[in-house]
């Protein structure tokens, strides 16, 4: 039992995956008082303010990642809450036009530039966010990621200069740079409460920012994405995934607790 | 039924094709993973191109700033590095972003991440997140953990206790980043394989 | 010359971003201003860099016809490919949309992806409770799997996510945060030796000296 066939414990993983996903279990989702507060504290936005979403993630924070990003776009969309993206990692601006692909035209009555904008990716890290703070137009390169010229017409510029205009920022980030990096130029500094949906393996490291109030809650990876679609009664991908989740989970488990059963065993004679 | 869109079916090839690897080295996961690298490059270098580079060109030259001639030339110093007689270059374009870098950090780090974060730390040790004695967890379990890692006292006595103290509050803290770390290792291969039954085979909405 | 320039670039440029951000005099914070501008750009342009030694590495391979050339005459194509069509086309295109959400972000995702199977087996074949301390670990790795997962409630109650909520706020935030302080510090030190010249061995390797 100590020396199952790595490849066994594969193909059991698979088929459980697969499985689950195939024919769900239905299992409820509660929703995490952390996931409340970050919805609440988005929820509490009035129309005309502006959203900055941090698009700070690569593919591999996808699953965990578009389906919060999806839903509080829909969220803002319905409150009449304006959004502008951008990001700090290679991939933000096409990570934006992937959610602006399916969600947009939910909102035909939406228009690009005045209740929502993709910037995209400029280089700096930090440095860029601290150029946001002055100018958000220099920052960007007075461009967007379509290769718009910027303000240009756009009227979503009228009444956002900078990102201390912002009311609220939110960080969708799989690592470095990202959800230090906002704290420590927009919110800290400038107060401007924001919240952040990080991949579950970022969870522990940003949970002090919570604790400390730098951050209104935390949407805590493929759980938490889940929990927000369903705040927003739009369940996604993430809801749909929460039974493989679950039975994934209970595998490996059940694997732990069996080489842990076989080696105090063998211990014991 | 099957999706007739090939652009899908690409992607499903180099799904499938990289998840061979774990049961085994071969050629179909070595292709994939040959173009993983190749299209990772490049699309690192096109991204640069659109978004920053070829902006900061055209500011350079249509006389909107002249002085970018100056991070132009910086930068692609540092491509002299293949160049053995005049490699040393290189090191003033890594120069000049290390010391703008710790600037940055000497300037903007402290105080978000130091001074707020021990301010929150001075808690009210009569309530707590969950429990009443939360608090008081808390704080002493972030001062154990600074003693723990705190190696220029010898670790006897009362501080001896304190850093093992310090060890089982490290092990929590790594049990949860383990579990979090598999959620998340979950998530990513649930999500690939959500892709190929939902946009490639159809087999769920 | 080849020592002494670079250090003094260092110190000169963070100079003027401390003296920007601490002191803030006017022309100090001109000067940031623009030298943040030429940061930004200095970093874009390091972009190339792995299309440098990729070409370098593998251009040896294919050459000399070692082992495996094959494949880094693939990737080759793979790469050059990709930027031609990119640099071609444009970002806006739906060629590049396609090639992006279609070889790009599955080859990123699958590759992190595999990572779940080498946990998976790693965690069965090495994570034993040999000592208190692993088996608190162990202990906390359980219930936040089971609690972050919807199946924990359901079979064995509320109580799994209220632990689980417990261990992520209580000892987890105050590990993480002595960590987060201590790195934060040690940060501050290495960013000090580095503008002040003492730490350099982010120079070593090139020049020959």
């Amino acid at each position: 039992m100590q020396n199952v066939d790595r490849r066994i414990i594969y193909i059991i993983l698979i088929v459980a995956v697969v499985y689950a996903l195939i024919k769900p279990m239905g299992l409820p989702v509660t929703i995490n008082k952390t996931t409340e507060d970050a919805y609440a504290a988005i929820d509490a936005l009035q129309p005309g303010d502006v959203l900055v979403m941090g698009m700070d993630f690569s593919a591999g924070g996808i699953p965990e990642l578009e389906p919060a990003g999806k839903a509080i776009f829909y969220q803002c969309m319905k409150k009449d809450v304006k959004i502008v993206m951008f990001g700090m990692w290679v991939m933000a601006g096409d990570m934006a036009e992937r959610l602006l692909t399916e969600m947009a035209p939910l909102f035909p009555d939406k228009v690009y530039g005045t209740d929502y904008i993709n910037i995209g990716y400029k280089a700096g890290g930090a440095v860029l966010l601290q150029k946001a703070v002055d100018d958000v137009v220099e920052a960007a390169l007075n461009i967007d990621h379509r290769g718009n010229t910027l303000p240009g017409n756009f009227p979503i510029f009228d009444n956002f200069k900078s990102l201390k205009d912002a009311a609220f920022w939110v960080c969708l980030s799989t690592g470095n740079p990202g959800v230090p990096d906002w704290i420590k130029v927009v919110g800290d500094p400038l107060g401007i409460p924001g919240t952040i949906d990080v991949v579950s393996v970022s969870i522990p490291e940003n949970m002090p920012f919570v604790d400390s109030g730098q951050i209104q809650g935390i949407i805590q990876g493929i759980r938490g994405s889940a929990e927000y679609e369903l705040l927003v009664s739009r369940p996604g991908r993430a809801v749909a995934g929460m039974d493989a989740q679950s039975l994934a989970h209970v595998v490996i488990l059940v694997f732990i607790a069996l080489g842990n059963i076989t080696y105090l065993m063998t211990r014991k004679k | 039924m099957v999706t007739s869109n090939a652009w899908i079916w690409v992607a499903a090839f180099f799904t499938l094709g990289i998840y061979t690897f774990p049961f085994g080295d071969n050629p179909v996961f070595r292709f994939c993973e040959s173009c993983f690298v190749g299209t990772a490059a490049g699309y690192m270098v096109t991204a640069n191109w659109f978004n920053y580079i070829k902006p900061s060109l055209t500011k350079l030259t249509t006389g909107e700033n002249y002085l970018l001639i100056i991070p132009f030339i910086v930068g692609l110093l540092i491509y002299t590095r293949y160049i053995r007689s005049i490699s040393w270059l290189s090191r003033i374009a890594i120069a000049f972003t290390l010391g703008y870098g710790s600037g940055f950090i000497l300037s903007v780090d402290f105080k978000p991440l130091f001074v707020t974060q021990v301010i929150a730390t001075f808690k009210d040790l009569t309530t707590g997140a969950i429990t009443p004695i939360d608090n008081v967890l808390l704080v002493l379990g972030v001062c154990v953990s600074m003693i723990y890692f705190f190696f220029t006292v010898e670790h006897k006595g009362a501080v001896g206790a304190a850093a093992r103290a310090g060890r089982w509050v490290m092990m929590l803290a790594l049990g949860a980043a383990f579990g979090s770390t598999v959620m998340a290792r979950v998530s990513l291969f649930m999500g690939r394989v959500q892709f190929l039954l939902t946009d490639w085979l159809f087999l769920i909405k | 010359m080849r020592k002494e320039l670079p250090l003094a670039i260092t110190f000169v440029v963070g100079l003027i971003v401390v003296l920007a951000n601490f002191l803030a005099p006017q022309t100090f914070v001109k000067i940031n201003n623009e030298v943040r501008t030429w940061f930004q750009l200095v970093s874009s342009l390091f972009c190339a860099l792995g299309v440098a030694n990729l070409t370098r590495i593998h251009g040896k391979k294919v050459s000399q016809q070692s082992e495996g050339w094959i494949f880094s005459v693939i990737m080759f194509i793979a790469m050059f490919g990709f930027m031609i069509t990119a640099l071609s086309v444009g970002q806006q295109s739906a060629l590049y949309n396609n090639l992006y959400n279609n070889t790009i972000v599955p080859l990123n995702a699958t590759m992190y992806s595999i990572l779940m199977f080498y946990i998976a087996s790693a965690a069965y074949r090495a994570f034993r409770v040999r000592s208190m301390e692993a088996t608190l670990l162990l202990i906390a790795a359980a219930i936040v799997m089971l609690g972050k997962a919807p199946i924990g409630e359901v079979v064995l109650g509320k109580w799994v996510a209220t632990w689980t909520n417990w261990i992520l706020a209580v000892p987890n935030t105050a590990g993480m945060r002595g960590i987060q302080l201590g790195a934060t510090l040690g940060g501050i030190a290495m960013a000090l030796r580095v503008l002040l010249g003492i730490e350099r061995a982010h120079f070593g390797g090139v020049g020959g000296e």
